[in-house]
């Protein structure tokens, strides 16, 4: 009962402390909370859509270059049983602004896919293998406001075709799917001999792996892949993103931590003398120990749970108004609904009280280590702080620390690197009673010279330098949440200045058009006249100087990770650094090579580096471009930096390509106009003198550039939110961290106030102690954040999104920053302190002895 | 004229109930006036008024004839600063300062230079005999070395009114007999005059004057 009396009493005596040292655990518990239910909700949702889509096939046969032939199935039926297949079902998908639509061979489908076949209403039951109908899931038929009996326009390719709606797709739930017969896809939907993949169920007794490596054999550039390779690539697809994200809602609930330590450890210095009283009076020190560990536990449990109420409610905030993928761009197309997972939620409650438990530990020894007739005495407080000092510990953390940095990533995470980070942190925060001691006392020692220094200033360099334990527990958390918020905005900075950088090299061209549409580059490749014509018809157009047309392609390298982007575009040799972002030097093939022995050149993003080893001066093999051949050897000749994609990307000359693939199709162009040229003019001469161009979308480079930025500053958005929410959570941290430390020295500011110090010397001294321990914070806080921000950009950077980046140093945000942070810390101190300090209690706190 | 004189001196506990009423007392400069009587009849409550801490419900409080009811919040400041000075039974000394920083807080409050305090407060702890513990923190000093720091912070910017709260409440006879003498010689020397709650009748007895304060 004394235990519970004890514990409820404190709470009450410090409610507003508590308080907030409980809101502050919360904060960090709910973002992390609101991080991890938001990726999962949108990943549970993503991989749901591609279930529905894929029906219970076990696996696909997929070409990674794309769409193949449907003769290549024919070749596959032929051995359908000796490579182990069931069951097969040729796909086609089309993704229409409307709806994604599936074609099916309805007959093969259903033993393989029974969940995607459609259900025609009775009246229709005539027209199921009609060239002209289709069939909605309910979502679809909600989406595009029909139903059955209605026609519905379906725009691809520039082209509009009317279908029937004659019955639906049942088992879709929740997706906004359409399918229809194959063969009437493959005519009207611009898919004449194409499939997208083939659907297989395995023959009892027959394994993945073992089907994977027979399809392989064929040699007919087909891959096999598992339900759980699409999963684990689509969780792979945004997997460093969402881990650095919950990473920052960790720091949260880091400086977060450090405010239930603060809180407890003042807690426990005013109770010092009370628990030495009981301890006389005959509990053990465990008692007492358990004591202090409850209450900081139980603070820390209710913050917790109050975190995930909150974080529960964010994550349906961020769910409707920023979506699935946290603004990244990741899952834009998919709406999740919230997916709660109760045992992470355990999880992240068994969290909060393990930083309860951690943050209670330390002033829980300090309870139980001193002598408790010593405690009684009067002014023991200040004894209790021992001097301590961590500098080897310091040194040790420091070592570890750098050690780590220069570890690889694990499972293609950078978990040695944030390692690294938090090491250096302890270490910095080890180092702070010693530097605060140093600082101060060489202060001091400058200042016990000089005569005319006000008495305000004189206490509070008295007061750092001699006291110098006290100090360093108030300004831990500051220093915590300052260093990771330099560290992130230094990161920040740093990307976004080499992505500008970037972007300018990339971007070198005045217009850019994507033919998101084949018609058009169908059109370029298969009509020669036009072919022929439209080089010299743009060439032609009065302010263009030049132009270049290219082609992008998803290719699947690995079939539990994200696609591959292939890039054709000129590359004249000896003018690749001119045209790519490149990362050192080329390095050619070898040079007596005979032109016509010579390997097709490609150059690399970074991120081909890290994730498939792919290194310069190397052949490799490049899946299937075409039908007739399996793989292409490349030789590997450069890297060069593309910030676009982080999954990885290849870059090869056009005309080789085009020699490689036999695909001479385009997807984009660039455009260098004359100085004197107008965009709008040259937009509209290229869209009336070429018909296929009369719909394109053009956009400049300066639009591009700004596109870019936005996203990047959109994705970053959360980050920007989190970094402020650390900083809120540290000022909360100076407000209590003083409010405290003047409750705890009230009888010396009574003892000041009784020897005729004003409140306005008060003001003073508190400004003036608190400022200088702010400055000595922001110092120590920015020099770890930039430390920080190194192992950030040079080690989780290229560990997690596999580029490198340039460090800059954004000055002035980091000046108004600290600025920011400074005064609004002494407010908060002069605030803590006020708040804690009246002139009743000046009066009074000495009383008990008159 | 009185240094400080009470007059007709009351103070409520509640609206209808009085702590003391109708309290005369004439301090001269120089005099030494013990002040007693049992737990919770107000010697606390007195101390405050007599400090200008607290506002009295009836009568004057006269300091060389002005009354410091009438006194403002920077009159009251100058009161504290240079009329007053402070002893307590707990010493109140600063842990984290040593002894001669310990005496030098007064000064500079009052806006002294940290030179003209520091050789003030030398030589006060010398006559106090702690001229070798002037780099001494509190915890390392003795109960008698904490009182004589108290005492020279009490007496190191030359108050008129020392104001001493059971200053020997917390020491040993012996140690409580040499911090009298030094206490009441001190103030002597200084022409200094001494208000002293005590509950020892021989701690009064060695005072000019004892004032019994009954409920």
């Amino acid at each position: 009962m004394l235990f519970y009396w004890l514990i409820v009493s404190n709470f009450k005596a410090q409610l507003g402390r508590w308080l907030i040292a409980g809101l502050t655990v919360a904060l960090g518990i709910s973002l992390a909370v609101a991080i991890h239910t938001v990726n999962r909700s949108a990943l549970t949702e993503f991989s749901r859509a591609i279930d529905t889509i894929n029906g219970q096939a076990s696996a696909q046969i997929i070409m990674p270059a794309g769409e193949f032939s449907d003769r290549l199935f024919d070749e596959i039926a032929l051995r359908q049983t000796e490579l182990g297949i069931r069951a097969m079902s040729p796909v086609l998908e089309r993704n229409t602004k409307l709806v994604r639509i599936l074609g099916l061979d309805i007959f093969r489908a259903a033993r393989v896919t029974p969940s995607l076949i459609p259900v025609v209403s009775e009246e229709n039951q005539q027209l199921i293998f009609s060239d002209k109908v289709i069939f909605l899931s309910a979502v679809a038929m909600q989406k595009s406001h029909v139903s059955i009996g209605d026609m519905l326009p379906i725009e691809f390719d520039q082209k509009i075709s009317l279908f029937q709606v004659v019955g639906t797709v049942p088992e879709a739930t929740g997706q906004n799917i359409a399918v229809m017969d194959l063969g009437t896809m493959q005519w009207r939907l611009d898919g004449l001999g194409k499939i997208s993949r083939i659907d297989i169920q395995l023959l009892d007794g027959y394994g993945i792996d073992e089907v994977s490596a027979a399809i392989k054999k064929l040699d007919l550039g087909l891959i096999l892949i598992s339900a759980q390779d699409r999963d684990r690539r689509a969780s792979n697809l945004s997997r460093a993103y969402r881990i650095n994200l919950t990473v920052l809602a960790f720091v949260a609930l880091f400086t977060g931590a450090f405010l239930v330590f603060t809180t407890i450890s003042f807690s426990v210095l005013r109770q010092q003398s009370q628990l030495a009283l009981l301890y006389i009076l005959g509990v053990s020190r465990t008692w007492v120990f358990l004591l202090v560990l409850t209450q900081a536990s139980v603070i820390a449990a209710l913050g917790g749970l109050l975190g995930i109420g909150m974080g529960l409610i964010f994550a349906m905030v961020l769910l409707n108004f920023v979506g699935g993928d946290l603004g990244a761009g990741y899952f834009s197309s998919v709406v999740p609904a919230l997916e709660i997972d109760p045992l992470t939620l355990i999880g992240f409650w068994m969290l909060s009280i393990l930083v309860g438990l951690i943050a209670g530990y330390f002033p829980a020894k300090s309870a139980t280590s001193g002598r408790p007739a010593t405690q009684l005495r009067a002014g023991s407080i200040e004894r209790i702080l021992k001097p301590v000092s961590y500098r080897r510990l310091a040194g040790v953390l420091g070592l570890s620390s750098l050690g780590l940095a220069f570890m690889p990533a694990m499972n293609d995470l950078p978990i040695a690197g944030y390692a690294s980070i938090v090491f250096l942190l302890f270490a910095g925060l080890a180092l702070t009673p010693w530097l605060v001691s140093y600082c101060f006392s060489l202060l001091a020692g400058i200042f016990a010279k000089k005569q005319s220094i006000s008495p305000s200033f004189t206490f509070a360099i008295w007061r750092l330098s001699q006291a110098p334990e006290n100090a360093a527990g108030l300004i831990a958390g500051v220093i915590a949440a300052l260093a990771l918020t330099v560290a992130m905005v230094v990161m920040v900075a740093s990307f976004r200045d080499s992505m500008t950088t970037w972007l300018d090299q990339v971007l070198p061209a005045d217009l850019y058009a994507n033919f998101s549409q084949l018609k058009i580059s169908d059109e370029l490749s298969t009509n020669k006249t036009l072919l022929s014509d439209v080089p010299s018809v743009i060439q032609s157009i009065s302010g263009i100087d030049r132009f270049e047309f290219n082609q992008q392609k998803k290719i699947l390298f690995q079939a539990d990770r994200p696609e591959v982007t292939l890039i054709a575009r000129p590359i004249p040799v000896g003018r690749e650094a001119q045209v790519l972002p490149l990362l050192g030097s080329v390095t050619r093939q070898t040079n007596n090579l005979p032109v016509s022995e010579a390997l097709p050149e490609v150059y690399i993003s970074e991120a081909m580096q890290d994730l498939y080893d792919w290194q310069p001066g190397k052949v490799y093999s490049l899946p299937a471009l075409t039908e007739s051949k399996a793989s292409h050897n490349v030789w590997v000749a450069g890297v060069f930096r593309d910030y676009g994609r982080q999954h990885g990307s290849l870059t090869m000359d056009l005309v080789s390509y085009q020699k490689l693939s036999q695909d001479d199709r385009y997807t984009g162009i660039a455009i260098w106009l004359t100085k004197e040229a107008k965009v709008e003019n040259v937009v509209n001469q290229l869209r009336n003198k070429i018909p296929v161009f009369s719909d394109q979308r053009f956009t400049n480079r300066s639009d591009l550039r700004a596109f870019s930025l936005t996203i990047f500053d959109r994705s970053f958005a959360l980050t920007y939110a989190l970094e402020i929410a650390a900083l809120v959570v540290a000022i909360f941290a100076v407000a209590t961290g003083f409010a405290g430390q003047a409750l705890l020295r009230e009888k010396e500011y009574a003892l000041v106030f009784h020897l005729g110090q004003s409140s306005l010397q008060r003001a003073g001294w508190i400004s003036a102690e608190s400022g200088m321990l702010l400055a000595l914070a922001v110092f120590w806080g920015t020099i770890l954040g930039l430390l920080m921000s190194q192992i950030l950009i040079h080690r989780v950077n290229p560990q997690s999104f596999h580029w490198s980046m340039d460090t800059s140093i954004p000055y002035f945000t980091l000046i108004a920053l600290i600025t920011v942070f400074v005064l609004s810390g002494i407010a908060a101190a002069l605030w803590g302190s006020y708040r804690s300090l009246n002139r009743t209690t000046l009066i009074t706190s000495l009383r008990q002895e008159w | 004229m009185a240094l400080l004189l009470a007059e007709g001196l009351g103070r409520k506990v509640t609206a209808e109930r009085w702590l003391f009423r109708n309290l005369n007392i004439a301090l001269e400069a120089g005099e030494q006036l013990a002040l007693q009587g049992a737990s919770g009849v107000g010697k606390s409550t007195l101390l405050n008024l007599l400090a200008g801490l607290d506002q009295p419900d009836e009568g004057e409080l006269l300091l060389e004839g002005k009354n410091i009811a009438s006194f403002n919040a920077k009159e009251q400041l100058v009161l504290r600063r240079r009329v007053f000075g402070f002893v307590f039974q707990a010493f109140h000394l600063m842990p984290h300062l040593n002894a001669i920083q310990n005496v030098m807080v007064p000064c500079l409050i009052a806006g002294q230079s940290l030179a003209q305090a520091k050789k003030r407060s030398e030589i006060l702890l010398t006559e106090l005999g702690l001229a070798n513990s002037f780099d001494l923190f509190p915890a390392v000093l003795s109960g008698g070395e904490q009182q004589r720091v108290a005492l020279a912070r009490a007496l190191v910017h030359q108050p008129k009114i020392v104001l001493a709260d059971e200053p020997t409440g917390n020491l040993d006879p012996v140690t409580a007999e040499l911090a009298m003498n030094v206490l009441c010689n001190s103030c002597r020397e200084h022409d200094v005059a001494l208000i002293m709650v005590t509950h020892s009748d021989k701690a009064a007895s060695r005072l000019d004057r004892r004032f019994h304060l009954t409920s």
